[in-house]
């Protein structure tokens, strides 16, 4: 009796070759304005590939992983659209130029999360909530209303797709506005020591962050996607202090 | 040699770093490796793991030599404590080459998914769904299983996952199964106390989407466990796709899955739901009757069957004995049936039909300059056939360039020898070859222009 009621409750429809995991897309979000130019922009550069080599050579992390690139200075564009990066034959290089709108940066990420999350559901792709990961040297150049705006609309609580956000600052980066983005989440925001050579935080940022990303995707399989902040010895976590 | 002092080890690079411990490479054994332990290591049972071959009849213990990486010697430190274990290294063939030529571990991931797929991101063409060599892989994965369980102290394996059963179809589908170590030999029922005692304390975690769900969280896998990876491994190589099957047993307790067949000469047998291979795949993936499970020798006989109808080379093995489930031992929780390919394919899916495009999820109006993909093919549904004749021209381009690296080494080194000192003879030899080769493709490439050329100019 009890089997036959078993069978009865259970939604019975049959686990076809079609079905698949629920993919983590990671927008990784590049400060480019002018004071990143020389050596820091380079070093970006000389980074990013690793991230084809770490997630796109590997068939089992490619499959439940998605990345896309959002640069940013006066405006921000999507140098990678949302991507399977073992179909990606090459990133593109960075330019470094004009100044730091995170306003023109919020805007932008909140509408590509919108359109690539139809795009990936009419394709019959389930998501994860989705990471952004901003990375810059410096502070906003728009007025502080403006992206205080851009950031509330992003971060809306009532906005399903809102995305988890990650921030790691070094150069003139200011600690409490990488705070202000992350919500004042503990673990969220990183900042570099005082004075060190961004040439050496970059490629220590970014290849933490790909192995970080690299082993969410185990996490996935799991069946709950979890991101690590990548454990950095240049950079520590912003201290999020106590309510009263 | 079964057990070494690390003095006597010339260790070599690092190769890989890992929770457990280091591997490295060993210049003067360029087949073996050696993993450092991190931790402690419980030595008596390490070196019943490196004597447990012994126990096998020959014709298994080669088995085991020849598809897996079980450990040669124990390797003690000067206090006599174990501090690590010399293990063979997998051969070459069980490698591919993606198309920026560097030569990566043939995991499972490769097969386990359209083939249009690896064939697009890495160039490499993997065997259309039907193939007699996918159900030739999975019949040597049951054979070296079937070696692993020969013997009352049988051993369990506990991760079968993507990355440590490895495969080949350069000499005929073969695979090698790594990651050893972490074997543990099962008591034998006759005599408990035997392997018991020195079972590793260590916790043996499944690879998460490799896993059993029968085995709860923090628990130790099991030989049943080695069962459910057989038939998972079977559904997911002949299948080509990724079933996330774990989940929908978690969450739902019963499971029905539907394999795609392609139309080819096993097809009408395969297509029948009684055939044999689904009945076991259903019991292997069961969780209520994790108990009984079928033991990895009773896929080799069917398996076999099903490759000698596709033209494979295995011819079934008869002597083993049939073993065709009684009624009372089928699965009540798991249900696997054949559908034919292109209806799978092409009949509406209520998640939506995919295209590759459509998994880029390029969003609509996105810039398009700085960046690449690699070329799409067009979007209509792929049945078996588009897919072989695919898989067929990337083949030949692969050989095609493999020919002109092929070429290119050819006469640098035969530019070397002729630039070296001392005798010539072999040399010359090989220029004079090579002079043979270079004149008959210019004869060839002028024919070929003289085709073209030559109704030009009567024209």
């Amino acid at each position: 009796m009890t089997a036959t009621l078993k069978v009865m409750t259970v939604t019975d429809s049959p686990l076809s070759a079609q079905e698949r995991y629920s993919v983590f897309p990671f927008y990784i979000c590049m400060d480019i304005s002018e004071s990143m130019s020389g050596e820091p922009i380079s070093a970006v550069n000389k980074q990013l590939p690793l991230l084809r080599a770490s997630i796109g050579s590997d068939p089992a992390v490619a499959e439940v992983i998605r990345v896309g690139i959002i640069t940013f200075s006066d405006t921000a564009t999507s140098v990678l659209p949302l991507s399977d990066l073992s179909m990606v034959d090459a990133i593109p290089e960075l330019v470094a130029r004009g100044r730091t709108s995170y306003a023109a940066m919020f805007d932008h990420v909140f509408k590509v999360i919108e359109s690539d999350y139809h795009a990936s559901r009419s394709a019959g792709d389930r998501w994860y909530r989705p990471a952004v990961i901003l990375i810059s040297d410096g502070r906003p150049t728009d007025e502080t209303e403006r992206w205080q705006s851009a950031l509330s609309r992003l971060t809306d609580p009532s906005w399903k797709r809102r995305p988890n956000i990650l921030a790691f600052g070094f150069g003139d980066a200011d600690p409490a506005v990488l705070s202000a983005v992350t919500s004042a989440k503990a673990n969220r925001a990183f900042v570099a020591a005082e004075g060190s050579d961004p040439a050496k935080v970059i490629p220590e940022l970014l290849s933490g962050l790909v192995q970080s990303i690299v082993s969410s995707s185990a996490s996935v399989y799991d069946g709950q996607a979890l991101l690590e902040a990548p454990q950095l010895t240049s950079m520590r976590a912003i201290h999020v202090d106590e309510l009263d | 040699m079964r057990r070494l002092a690390l003095g006597e080890l010339r260790v070599g690079d690092l190769l890989a770093q890992g929770g457990e411990g280091s591997v490295y490479q060993l210049p003067l054994q360029p087949h073996l490796v050696f993993k450092a332990f991190r931790g402690d290591a419980d030595r008596g049972y390490l070196d019943d793991l490196v004597a447990w071959p012994d126990l096998l009849a020959e014709a298994d213990a080669e088995v085991v030599r020849s598809s897996a990486a079980w450990p040669v010697s124990v390797v003690a430190g000067e206090d006599g404590r174990a501090v690590g274990l010399v293990m063979p290294r997998a051969p070459r063939r069980f490698s591919v080459r993606h198309r920026d030529g560097q030569r990566r571990l043939a995991t499972l991931s490769y097969l386990t998914c359209d083939p249009d797929r690896p064939a697009r991101a890495y160039g490499i063409a993997v065997p259309p769904p039907g193939d007699a060599g996918r159900y030739g892989l999975v019949l040597a994965l049951a054979k070296l299983l079937s070696a692993f369980d020969s013997v009352d102290t049988a051993v369990s394996h506990g991760d079968l996952s993507t990355k440590n059963v490895l495969w080949s179809l350069e000499r005929g589908p073969e695979v090698y199964v790594i990651d050893c170590d972490s074997a543990e030999v099962l008591a034998s029922p006759a005599d408990p106390d035997v392997a018991t005692s020195k079972r590793p304390a260590r916790r043996r975690a499944m690879t998460p989407n490799w896993d059993d769900p029968a085995v709860k969280k923090g628990d130790n896998p099991t030989l049943e466990s080695d069962r459910y990876s057989l038939g998972l491994i079977f559904l997911r190589v002949v299948g080509a796709a990724n079933f996330p099957v774990q989940a929908r047993q978690r969450r739902e307790g019963r499971l029905n899955v539907e394999v795609p067949v392609p139309a080819g000469p096993a097809a009408k047998q395969l297509l029948d739901a009684r055939h044999p291979l689904w009945e076991l795949c259903s019991r292997a993936l069961s969780v209520e009757g994790a108990g009984s499970r079928p033991a990895a020798a009773e896929w080799v006989e069917p398996l076999g069957e099903v490759m000698a109808s596709l033209g494979g080379a295995a011819a079934p093995a008869k002597s083993v004995a049939p073993s065709r489930p009684a009624p009372s031992s089928r699965a009540t929780d798991v249900e696997v049936t054949p559908r034919p390919l292109a209806a799978t394919r092409v009949a509406p899916n209520p998640s939506g039909a995919r295209s590759f495009e459509a998994e880029l999820a390029i969003p609509p109006g996105a810039e398009t300059g700085g960046w690449r993909y690699k070329r799409a093919p067009s979007t209509t549904a792929r049945s078996a056939k588009v897919l072989d004749d695919k898989s067929l021209r990337v083949q030949a381009r692969i050989l095609w360039r493999a020919f002109w690296r092929w070429w290119a080494k050819a006469h640098r080194e035969a530019l070397r020898a002729v630039r070296k000192r001392g005798r010539k003879r072999r040399a010359l030899v090989r220029v004079l070859g090579l002079m043979a080769l270079d004149f008959a493709l210019v004869g060839v490439s002028a024919g070929l222009v003289a085709l073209v050329v030559s109704p030009i100019t009567r024209g």
